[in-house]
C-alpha cells in the first residue's frame, strides 16, 4: 500500500486512488525565479503541490576544501562569494571567528566601522531581497526603485573599499583602511533620504491588494517549527521569536548601539516582508549611532596577519615587534595560532552565518565548516510550499531569501 | 551581386545588434551586477537589450558566474537550445578561466563547455565592464558576413 500523507493536514493522497494522477515536474535548476540555481522536483496535482523536493549543489565550488590549503589571511577573499549580496557580513563573521581564535581584539573605531559596514550591507541585500521577491510576484516598480538606493549604497562601498560586491573590507584585526570623512558624512547625509525610500515601498506594496493575496496567508509557519527546522535571522522573526544574534550573543559595537528587533506574528509571508522593512529602519538607526559615536584611534589591531602590506614594509614591522612576528604567523614556522576548535556566529542579513574552526596549530585552518543559513532554509521549503499552488511556490522560495552561493559553498 | 549580398549582411547585422536579446544564465555573484546592469541606474533597455528567460527567444547567452561540473550539461543543454545564430558572452573571472575557484568541482572556464564570443573579466565585472562587453558583441555582429539562411549555423564542434 503506497500512502502519502501530505504534511499540510487536510491534503491526503494515494498512488492507488484511481482518480489521482501525479504530475512530476522539475522547475530549475536553470530558471529566472529560483533565486540562482535551486533544483525542485515537485510533485503536483492539478495545480498543488503535494511533495517537493529541492536538489542543490549546482553550484558547489569546494570553499571549505579550498580554505584548507590557504592561510587565515588568504581565506577571506573567499568569504565574500559565500554570500555575495551582503559580503561584509561574510568578512565580518570569518574575521571574527579567526580573532576569537588567536585572541586579538579590534580597536574600537575599527569595531565601529565594521559595525556600519554591516549594517549597510544588510540594507543594500534587503533592497535586493524585495526588488527580487517583489519582481517574482509581479511588481516591476519596485525593482527599478530597489536597485536606484542600492546603486548608492554599493557607490558608498566603492568610496570606502573600492569594490562593491566583493568587498574584503572588514579584516582579521579590524578594518583595512580608515575612512574619509566626506564619506562619512555623504553616508550621514542618505540616512533620511533612505528613510523616505522605505515608506515609498511601503506605500508601493503594504496595502497593495495583489501584494496582499499573494502573501498573506502563505508559507505559515508557527515559531515551534520553525526554531525545530533550524530557521534564523527574519524568517524566524516573522514567526514571532525574537532570536538575534545581535542581542544574544553581541558583537563589534552592537553592545553600544541601540536597536530593536522587530518581531511579526503569524510567520507568513507577509510578516516576514514586514520584519524585513522594519530591520531596514533599525540598521539605519545603528548606521547613524555608529558615526555619531565614531571613536578616534586606529582601525586594525598591531598584531593583525595583514597580507596587503608592502613586503619591504611588512620586514619592517616585522623588526619593529619582535621575533614573533607576522612572517613567522605567514610562513607556519611558529606556534602562533593555539590548537583548537571554535564556533562563533554573526546575524548576517539571511540568519545565522557560523564559521566552525579547526585549528591544529599550523597556519592554515585543519577545517573550516560554515553554517550557512540559506542551505537550512531550503530544509524548510516543502514544509512551507506542500498544499499550496504552484504559483504560490514562487513567493515561498523568494521570502525565504536564499543564496546558492551560501547554500552550496 | 556581391554589392547587394553586402548590403543585405548590413541590413541584417544592423537589426541583429539593435536588438540584442540575451538569456539570463545567472549562476553566481557575477548575476547580481547582471541585474545591476540591466537595472536603474545602467539601463540595458537603451541599447535595446532586453532579458529574457526563456532560450528559445533569446540570441545570446551572458553565462554570468561560476559553472560547475553539475551545471556544466545543463548549460550546454540551454545553448543547444537557442536558435541560430546565436552567440555567448563569459561574464566575470569563473566563466572566463574558472578564477580563484581551482577546484574538484568548478569548470575551468566556460569555453569548456559552449564557444564563447566575448569575455568580460573581473570578479565581478562592474556593470560598465558588461554594457562594454555586450557594445563589442555588437561590433562583432556588425561585421560579420553571410551569417544568414543556411549559414547561420556557424558551430563549432566541441
Amino acid at each position: 500500500m503506497l500512502e502519502k500523507k501530505s504534511i499540510s493536514k487536510e491534503f491526503t493522497y494515494s498512488f492507488e486512488d484511481p482518480f489521482f494522477s501525479p504530475f512530476e515536474i522539475q522547475m530549475g535548476p536553470q530558471h529566472p525565479s529560483t533565486h540562482g540555481v535551486l533544483k525542485l522536483n515537485l510533485v503536483l496535482e492539478g495545480e498543488k503541490i503535494v511533495d517537493l523536493e529541492p536538489v542543490v549543489g549546482f553550484l558547489h565550488r569546494g570553499v571549505e576544501k579550498l580554505a584548507e590549503n590557504l592561510n587565515y589571511a588568504q581565506v577571506l577573499p573567499l568569504t565574500d562569494r559565500l554570500d555575495y549580496i551582503s559580503a561584509m557580513n561574510n568578512n565580518t563573521g570569518y574575521a571574527l571567528c579567526v580573532e576569537r581564535l588567536l585572541g586579538i581584539e579590534p580597536p574600537p573605531r575599527g569595531k565601529y566601522l565594521r559595525t556600519m559596514v554591516c549594517e549597510l550591507a544588510r540594507i543594500a541585500s534587503h533592497l535586493l531581497w524585495l526588488a527580487t521577491h517583489a519582481l517574482d510576484i509581479g511588481a516591476m516598480t519596485v525593482f527599478l526603485y530597489c536597485f536606484r538606493e542600492r546603486e548608492i549604497i554599493l557607490n558608498f562601498f566603492e568610496k570606502i573599499c573600492g569594490a562593491r560586491l566583493t568587498v574584503s573590507y572588514p579584516r582579521i584585526g579590524g578594518v583595512r583602511l580608515d575612512v574619509e570623512e566626506e564619506v562619512l558624512e555623504e553616508i550621514y547625509n542618505f540616512i533620511p533620504y533612505m528613510y523616505a525610500k522605505i515608506e515609498e515601498y511601503e506605500g508601493l506594496l503594504s496595502e497593495n491588494r495583489i501584494w496582499l493575496d499573494r502573501t498573506i496567508g502563505i508559507g505559515v509557519i508557527s515559531g515551534e517549527e520553525a526554531l525545530a527546522y533550524g530557521l534564523t535571522g527574519p524568517s524566524l522573526r516573522g514567526s514571532g521569536i525574537a532570536y538575534d544574534i545581535r542581542k544574544h550573543f553581541p558583537y563589534d559595537a552592537y553592545p553600544e548601539v541601540e536597536f530593536e528587533v522587530p518581531v511579526g506574528k503569524n510567520g507568513d509571508t507577509y510578516d516576514r516582508y514586514w520584519v524585513r522593512l522594519q530591520e531596514m529602519r533599525q540598521s539605519l538607526k545603528i548606521v547613524k549611532q555608529c558615526i555619531e559615536k565614531l571613536p578616534e584611534g586606529p582601525v586594525c589591531a598591531e598584531l593583525s596577519p595583514d597580507l596587503d602590506m608592502p613586503l619591504f614594509k611588512r620586514a619592517f614591522k616585522a623588526e619593529a615587534i619582535g621575533p614573533v612576528t607576522l612572517i613567522a604567523f605567514l610562513n607556519e614556522g611558529m606556534e602562533l595560532v593555539p590548537k583548537g576548535e571554535l564556533y562563533s556566529a554573526v546575524e548576517g542579513a539571511k540568519g545565522e552565518l557560523g564559521f566552525y574552526l579547526v585549528s591544529d596549530g599550523t597556519g592554515r585552518p585543519y577545517r573550516l565548516h560554515i553554517r550557512a543559513p540559506s542551505f537550512i532554509h531550503i530544509s524548510a521549503l516543502k514544509r512551507l510550499a506542500c498544499g499550496h499552488f504552484i504559483a504560490d511556490l514562487i513567493a515561498i522560495i523568494g521570502t525565504l531569501d536564499i543564496v546558492m552561493g551560501e547554500c552550496d559553498r | 551581386m556581391e554589392l547587394f549580398l553586402g548590403k543585405l549582411d548590413d541590413l541584417i547585422n544592423w537589426a541583429r545588434a539593435g536588438s540584442l536579446w540575451p538569456v539570463t544564465f545567472g549562476l553566481a555573484c557575477c548575476a547580481i551586477e547582471m541585474m545591476a546592469a540591466g537595472a536603474s541606474r545602467n539601463d540595458l533597455d537603451r541599447f535595446g537589450i532586453i532579458f529574457r528567460a526563456s532560450p528559445r527567444q533569446a540570441d545570446c547567452m551572458i553565462v554570468a558566474g561560476t559553472l560547475t561540473y553539475k551545471m556544466a550539461p545543463i548549460l550546454r543543454r540551454v545553448y543547444d537550445q537557442m536558435s541560430h545564430p546565436r552567440w555567448v558572452v563569459a561574464m566575470g573571472s569563473c566563466a572566463c578561466s574558472g578564477g580563484i575557484f581551482r577546484t574538484y568541482a568548478t569548470v575551468q572556464g566556460v569555453d569548456e563547455i559552449v564557444p564563447v564570443d566575448i569575455y568580460v573579466p573581473g570578479c565581478p565585472p562592474r556593470p560598465e565592464a558588461l554594457i562594454e562587453g555586450l557594445l563589442q558583441l555588437r561590433r562583432k555582429i556588425r561585421e560579420e558576413k553571410r551569417v544568414w539562411g543556411a549559414n547561420a549555423r556557424k558551430e563549432i564542434n566541441l
